[in-house]
């Protein structure tokens, strides 16, 4: 049972690091797209809101944009170490000085991309302002949480790695 | 490390082999020979209870303390 939750882990966070490259990629694309050619978009957002809102639209949109290829890093790299956590886990050496580092940059990461949610309520607020379509964001204090217990998870490990050390010798 | 095992003279005088004595205290070859050899970081009481109740012996014929000068002490 155990074991099965570890695969399903396992593909699930194969599946969700290749999802955010894919749309970071995608984001990529769409700003450069934007950058090199906005007419399409302008003429559209302008069809919507007008020619005076359709611009402040279009640098909302970009913004929302770079902020997904922004965040994508954090994600990617958080994706990144909890695959190399459950390949530990899978090769059976789990207590190991480098997880427990792992976990603490894990709570960094978190915390980094908690922080840059707090510009997502400045979006809407502007959105709104414009009358744009948007969709809210509400705050969210679970990430908060996951930070405090990821930082806490990381202390534990490390005294369960020196714990560790100590048992190997004994016989 | 300044504690010293002597395992082997107490086989000796058991006329038992290492192998033998891992059969007889459960205990791992593997293991016995990293307390034997010296590489053991620590050692369970339980451990030493099977290997002395096999080898009818005190735990103080097993462990000797050396210090520094080399001088070697009975550990009793």
């Amino acid at each position: 049972m155990k074991l099965n939750a570890l695969k399903l882990s396992r593909y699930l966070v194969i599946v969700l690091y290749w999802l955010n490259i894919n749309l970071a990629i995608a984001f990529v694309v769409a700003l450069a797209w934007f950058a090199f050619s906005p007419h399409w978009i302008e003429s559209v957002l302008t069809l919507k809101y007008g020619a005076v809102r359709a611009t402040a639209a279009l640098d909302l949109i970009r913004g929302a944009l770079a902020y997904g290829v922004v965040t994508a890093i954090p994600v990617g790299m958080l994706l990144g170490m909890l695959f190399q956590m459950i390949e530990t886990v899978r090769e059976g050496t789990p207590f190991i000085a480098i997880n427990a580092r792992r976990l603490r940059l894990m709570g960094w990461l978190v915390l980094a991309l908690q922080l840059a949610d707090l510009v997502l309520p400045w979006m809407s607020i502007y959105a709104h302002k414009l009358s744009v379509d948007w969709v809210d964001s509400t705050p969210n204090i679970m990430g908060w949480l996951i930070a405090l217990l990821l930082f806490v998870l990381a202390r534990i490990f490390a005294e369960g790695v020196a714990m560790r050390d100590d048992l190997e010798g004994t016989v | 490390m300044p504690v010293l095992v002597r395992l082997d003279e107490q086989l000796h005088k058991q006329r038992m082999t290492l192998t033998e004595l891992s059969e007889r205290v459960g205990i791992t070859l593997a293991n016995l020979s990293i307390l034997k050899t010296g590489k053991a970081k620590a050692v369970r009481f339980s451990t030493l209870e099977a290997i002395c109740r096999v080898l009818q012996c005190q735990p103080g014929d097993l462990l000797f303390f050396e210090d520094d000068e080399g001088e070697a002490h009975h550990v009793d």
